[in-house]
């Protein structure tokens, strides 16, 4: 067990677990897309990059760099298009 | 690493019941399809955590497939949504 894989995981799952604590006590929604972002971005990064520690120069290691490149398209594109629709549709005042 | 990964699995889990009850107490429907992202993406590291527990390795692909199925939804129901929302406003 390398104390580096190690560290990387737990600081993910805290990561996440912040993340999503803040998404529960925001009263705003544009709040908590800044802390759904927090786990799409940080969290994914921190225990993939373990997993690819973990098992070397593999295939396996390059399957899980597809899965963060695409995750980290991803996760932006849908809170972005999430946030515009937010913008346009809303019948809630927006405090500017 | 057998022992971080099940205390980063419990972690994960109970973020995911977190992000459940937000799913469940959401005012609007955009934080609803907020925390169906939350949920899709926590899936996803849960599905790569165990793959690495277990002897069978070829979870990786199904966590990719994963991932691409929650990305196509998210954008599907909000194509859904931000329709009706054009109908109403022509009405």
């Amino acid at each position: 067990m390398s104390m580096i894989e190690a560290i990387l995981l737990i600081l993910g799952g805290v990561t996440a677990l912040i993340g999503t604590i803040g998404c529960f006590k925001f009263k705003d929604f544009l709040s908590r897309t800044h802390a759904v972002s927090v786990v799409d971005t940080f969290s994914t990064l921190l225990i993939i990059l373990s997993l690819i520690i973990h098992n070397g120069f593999t295939l396996l290691s390059v399957k899980l760099f597809l899965i963060l490149i695409f995750l980290y398209i991803t996760g932006s594109t849908a809170i972005h298009v999430l946030t515009q629709a937010f913008l346009k549709y809303s019948k809630k005042e927006i405090i500017k | 690493m057998i022992e971080a990964n099940i205390i980063v699995i419990t972690l994960i889990s109970v973020a995911l019941l977190i992000s459940i009850l937000r799913f469940i107490f959401a005012e609007e429907i955009y934080t609803k399809i907020l925390a169906t992202n939350l949920i899709g993406t926590k899936i996803v590291l849960l599905i790569l955590l165990s793959g690495t527990l277990s002897i069978e390795k070829d979870f990786t692909d199904i966590a990719l497939v994963y991932a691409l199925i929650n990305f196509i939804s998210t954008i599907v129901i909000l194509k859904y949504y931000e329709d009706k929302e054009k109908c109403n406003e022509y009405d």
